[in-house]
């Protein structure tokens, strides 16, 4: 479940990266830590966008209290003959 | 059922003719009952009574003072004469007077230049008008006409109400902007910006809509990461905008929706109307987490897209607003990969440029220590010169030197008979010992030991 979409986080920290390895004040040995901390990140970055994909589900009211969530088939193509209403 | 038997005596033959066939058994039962002698009951519907076209012994009621109607006979008469002989039909007027009453009814007055109409709407067609039209504004209403029997004054009773053109809906909407305006709800400062990478969607709408078909594909295609939450409701009727309230508030509860959209497809103004009620915009103004508002084509303005934090022309627009497509992210990542790369180069490259700055330096270093060291040595050896015992040598003095190079320092180190060295600047001369004691040569010797 952390893998799941800490898309942005995973971007924030890579830019975060890049700077720091843009700055002199780092040795080279931090920086070369950086740099594969920052591999790691582009990785983590590109298997997010590949692998994960989202579940589509509908909120279904069972009682006034109870709130259950049920799996949703939609139709997913993307046809423009389809959106035509 | 005593009314009806009055309001067919009275209507029997005061119909317009298309209307003959009216029961038939009435023309002759009350016939038989009444005297028809009366003209006069041509005054209450004109033409009606045709007691000689009956036979001579139908006497017609009200002919006489003797057979005089009662009032609210008179009047229960007319209304169905009235409701008997028109049709529901369309009428234009203006609008005056116009009572919304606490039961619910509308009273107001239809209007021309010379004549008006009272008309009442009932409570349940009132709550289907967007709102109360204005004094004055031309309508056309949709009605049946009838006798208000206790006021003896006949009225429209009227059931749908339409504004030219949608003046009617122009005007509800054109009220609620300025409630909700004026509350601050649709000040641009509220807009919330809509987050990068929702991880959830809340989505609400009809489930049989395209709405959600179209909200649902562009989201798979562009992010398909994406989780998307359905929360469902009707979208058009009565009683839909409190089912969209609800699904709303149901959908906004629920943990990890980052961003909500509340969409439906095309329809006429009737049809999106829920989507102008107060009620909705006040819940789309309350959401806790961002919405967009997706509401027919793109021409529709609905209230709720004034008070929401983004307004999509379309559905499937909705969809590319709310989430990014996968392949800006591939392009960001890669740009982001190479930054990563160019960092390090930049990074390594002044790492290189100082090693060798640095190492520039060490040797200028070291040049100059050895130059340093050349100076003091030189010092150095000066002085060592003048300490040096050859200097003494040199100026005459000699050193006496006995077995294995040990200097004769004192008397008692002599020996008369002894061989020794005497050690004079340019070399050595041997020696041997003569006498010992108080001689001027053993202080002499002696002397020199000790200088």
């Amino acid at each position: 479940m952390s893998e799941e979409l800490d898309f942005e986080a995973t971007m924030a920290e890579l830019e975060r990266i890049v700077v720091a390895l843009d700055r002199e004040e780092l040795d080279l040995d931090e920086a070369l830590r950086l740099f594969e901390d920052g591999v790691r990140h582009v990785r983590r970055a590109n298997r997010l966008l590949e692998d994960v994909r989202g579940r589509i589900e509908e909120l279904i009211e069972a009682s006034s209290e109870e709130v259950r969530i049920e799996e949703l088939v939609v139709d997913e193509s993307d046809e423009e003959n389809a959106n035509a209403d | 059922m005593s009314d009806i038997s009055q309001f067919s005596l009275f209507g029997s033959g005061g119909l317009a003719p298309g209307d003959a066939e009216l029961p038939g058994d009435s023309e002759e039962l009350p016939a038989e009952e009444l005297p028809a002698e009366d003209l006069a009951a041509e005054d209450l519907a004109e033409g009606a009574l045709e007691p000689n076209g009956r036979g001579d012994e139908v006497v017609a009621p009200g002919c006489s003072a003797e057979t005089a109607v009662p009032v609210s006979e008179v009047n229960a008469a007319v209304r169905g004469v009235l409701e008997a002989s028109f049709a529901p039909l369309w009428v234009v007027g203006e609008v005056a007077n116009w009572r919304r009453v606490s039961s619910g009814h509308c009273y107001f007055s239809l209007r021309d230049e010379s004549a008006q109409i009272s008309c009442v709407i009932w409570r349940s067609d009132a709550a289907r008008l967007p709102t109360d039209p204005e004094e004055g504004m031309e309508v056309c209403v949709y009605g049946s006409l009838t006798l208000y029997e206790t006021r003896g004054q006949y009225q429209l009773v009227v059931q749908k109400l339409e504004a030219k053109g949608e003046g009617l809906w122009r005007l509800a909407f054109e009220r609620t902007r300025r409630r909700l305006e004026a509350e601050g709800l649709t000040d641009p400062a509220r807009r919330r910006r809509l987050p990068a990478l929702p991880r959830r969607v809340g989505i609400v709408t009809s489930r049989e809509g395209a709405a959600l078909h179209d909200v649902v594909s562009v989201i798979r295609r562009r992010a398909p990461w994406t989780h998307i939450l359905l929360s469902a409701c009707r979208v058009q009727g009565e009683g839909a905008a409190r089912e969209i309230c609800v699904a709303l508030d149901a959908v906004c509860r629920h943990p990890d929706v980052d961003v909500v959209v509340l969409t439906r497809g095309g329809g006429s103004v009737e049809d999106l109307w829920c989507f102008n009620e107060e009620v909705v915009a006040r819940a789309v103004a309350e959401c806790p987490v961002p919405i967009v508002t997706a509401v027919g084509h793109e021409v529709d303005v609905t209230i709720v897209d004034l008070v929401a934090d983004l307004r999509a022309p379309t559905p499937s627009a909705a969809g590319e607003l709310i989430v990014p497509d996968a392949a800006d992210l591939r392009v960001a990542v890669r740009r982001g990969s190479s930054a990563l790369a160019a960092a390090l180069r930049s990074r390594s490259r002044r790492a290189e440029e100082r090693a060798s700055r640095a190492s520039e330096r060490l040797s200028d270093g070291v040049v100059r220590f050895v130059e340093r060291c050349g100076v003091w040595l030189d010092g150095l050896g000066g002085r060592l010169e003048t300490l040096s015992p050859l200097s003494t040598l040199e100026r005459g003095y000699a050193v006496p030197l006995g077995a294995e190079g040990r200097v004769l320092r004192r008397l008692e180190m002599f020996e008369p008979g002894d061989p020794f060295r005497l050690r004079v600047v340019d070399g050595e001369v041997a020696a041997r010992v003569e006498a010992t004691g108080g001689t001027a040569a053993g202080a002499e010797e002696g002397r020199e030991t000790s200088s």
